[in-house]
């Protein structure tokens, strides 16, 4: 009786053994990409990261979604492990579009291709490809509605977003390339606050100590506008100064419908990550001539047009 | 005295280490570093004097690309508009006639004559953004790697309207004169409205 118990046992041991290595020759044949987002402390590149392995996953891909924590020492890690790991594709939102090049470089090496999200790197012959908000001309957009609101006179801050990353300045540079053309227009402050919340909050209470009097605020990303809308409201001026951000996140969407936020450049993520898969996998078939950059429409959300808008360009 | 010669070679380390680690910057000096050597004003200005003209001829009267928008918007967009950009955002060179309803600072208010006519104006100071470079349909994006020059080519287009265009015709304008008119629009394929449109001038005519 014993002995046929250990038999069926031994049977059963190496049926499964021989099921578990048809799964793992499975598996194998199961394409992976790797989604390396600079940080999931901000619900946007969370919205973009879940976007993209969403999508990755529909298309058949195995997925999964790396945060850097805007360090860019953790994101070359990542990219060791996703290397060694043996990964198929990358879709890679940078930290630092120069301290970023090093690890597209890394994964070119290594026969992975990398399509960058969002953010650019500074260079053009690394990454695959690199699917990018057109920053610049949604801010020129937002620079022409600034000034149009305060009749061309009016003291403002600015408060930008990563000094390394290029997004930063491209915003930066749109709006300049509009108010700067109006002698009327007067930047008592402009420092940066990371594109986080919390530091925009405390710069912009530093910089209320030393210039109470503003008419308005232009933040390079929206969790910024939260955070300088958050200072206003303690100094009991949020009523008279007017904030502006920039990306269409669910709580700027929702604080231009009430009034809080003036305005905000709609980024499309969901449109971006898509487009970063399909041209992964359009790559992993055989496509070569992928372009090198492919800009995202940027678009103007105030009170005028919110209804034609939810947050993240969902609609 | 060895103690004291360590410590003091330790010191100069870690501050030659933490010189080397550490740089600081002006933010206007970064910001400058990030310019390109591409001349837009005067590639803008070859394109408005060689190619922009042949261009203008194809220009679709406004009516009847909103009729088009309305019976077929498909068709309408793909063969009327244009974009660099992925998105909703498309670009058309629109011609039409037009009544004049108010000259005001920064801009110019008229009703475009139609079937059924609207309300548009024309742009005579906030003229900014990619509406004139992308109507063109003159520019493809694989021969601007750099998205600066592309953005410059904007800024300089927009200038030629703002210094050249708009002086030429706006001090002659008053209400109730009529004018022919070519120029830009921007529309989105999601939210069209064209009540209300900006139209970028590229020529307006007086007509008697």
């Amino acid at each position: 009786m014993r002995k046929s118990i250990n038999r069926i046992i031994l049977i059963l041991v190496a049926g499964l053994s021989f099921l578990g290595c048809g799964h793992k020759a499975k598996d194998k044949d199961i394409k992976k990409i790797a989604i390396v987002v600079s940080t999931l402390n901000n619900p946007w590149f969370v919205f973009l990261g879940q976007q993209a392995a969403q999508k990755a996953r529909a298309m058949g891909y195995e997925a999964k979604l790396f945060d850097s924590q805007n360090n860019t020492s953790l994101e070359s890690n990542h990219f060791d492990n996703i290397i060694v790991d043996g990964y198929n594709a990358i879709l890679f939102n940078p930290t630092d579009a120069d301290g970023s090049v090093a690890s597209v470089k890394k994964a070119k090496s290594a026969g992975i291709p990398v399509f960058c999200m969002d953010r650019e790197i500074n260079s053009t012959t690394a990454a695959t490809s690199q699917i990018l908000s057109d920053s610049y001309s949604g801010a020129v957009d937002i620079g022409k509605y600034f000034v149009q609101q305060f009749e061309k006179k009016g003291n403002y801050v600015e408060i930008l977003g990563l000094v390394g990353d290029n997004n930063t300045w491209a915003r930066s540079k749109g709006f300049h390339s509009v108010v700067d053309n109006y002698p009327g227009m007067k930047m008592v402050a402009q420092q940066s606050a990371d594109f986080d919340r919390n530091k925009a909050m405390e710069v912009m209470e530093s910089i209320l100590q030393a210039h109470p009097d503003i008419d308005g605020v232009f933040c390079g990303n929206d969790a910024m506008a939260m955070g300088a809308y958050q200072a206003l409201v303690s100094a009991g001026i949020a009523d008279k100064v007017k904030v502006f951000g920039f990306d269409g996140s669910d709580d700027v969407i929702a604080a231009i419908k009430a009034g809080k936020v003036y305005a905000t450049g709609m980024q499309f993520p969901k449109i971006i990550a898509e487009t970063a898969v399909k041209f992964a996998d359009l790559y992993l078939k055989g496509k070569r001539d992928l372009p090198q950059k492919v800009p995202v429409a940027v678009e103007l959300v105030t009170n005028k047009n919110i209804d034609d808008y939810i947050g993240y360009g969902k609609k | 005295m060895n103690k004291l010669i360590k410590y003091i070679l330790l010191s100069l380390a870690l501050i030659l280490i933490g010189y080397n680690s550490l740089y600081i910057k002006k933010l206007s000096d970064v910001n400058k570093s990030m310019n390109s050597n591409f001349d837009a004003a005067a590639f803008a200005k070859k394109i408005w004097t060689d190619k922009l003209p042949s261009r203008l001829d194809s220009a679709i009267d406004i009516n009847n690309l909103k009729q088009l928008i309305e019976t077929n918007p498909i068709e309408a967009f793909n063969q009327y508009t244009n974009a660099l950009d992925i998105g909703n955002n498309r670009y058309a060179l629109v011609k039409g006639e037009g009544i004049i309803d108010a000259v005001n600072e920064d801009d110019v208010a008229f009703t475009v004559k139609a079937k059924r006519p609207f309300n548009a104006f024309l742009a005579t100071e906030f003229v900014y953004g990619n509406t004139l470079r992308d109507a063109t349909g003159l520019f493809n994006l694989k021969d601007f790697p750099n998205t600066t020059d592309l953005n410059n080519l904007s800024k300089e287009l927009n200038n030629i309207v703002r210094t050249e265009v708009v002086p030429l015709f706006k001090s002659k304008l008053k209400i109730g004169v009529h004018i022919e008119f070519i120029g830009a629009i921007e529309l989105n394929k999601e939210h069209i409205h064209f009540d209300g449109l900006e139209i970028i001038p590229i020529k307006v005519k007086i007509v008697p």
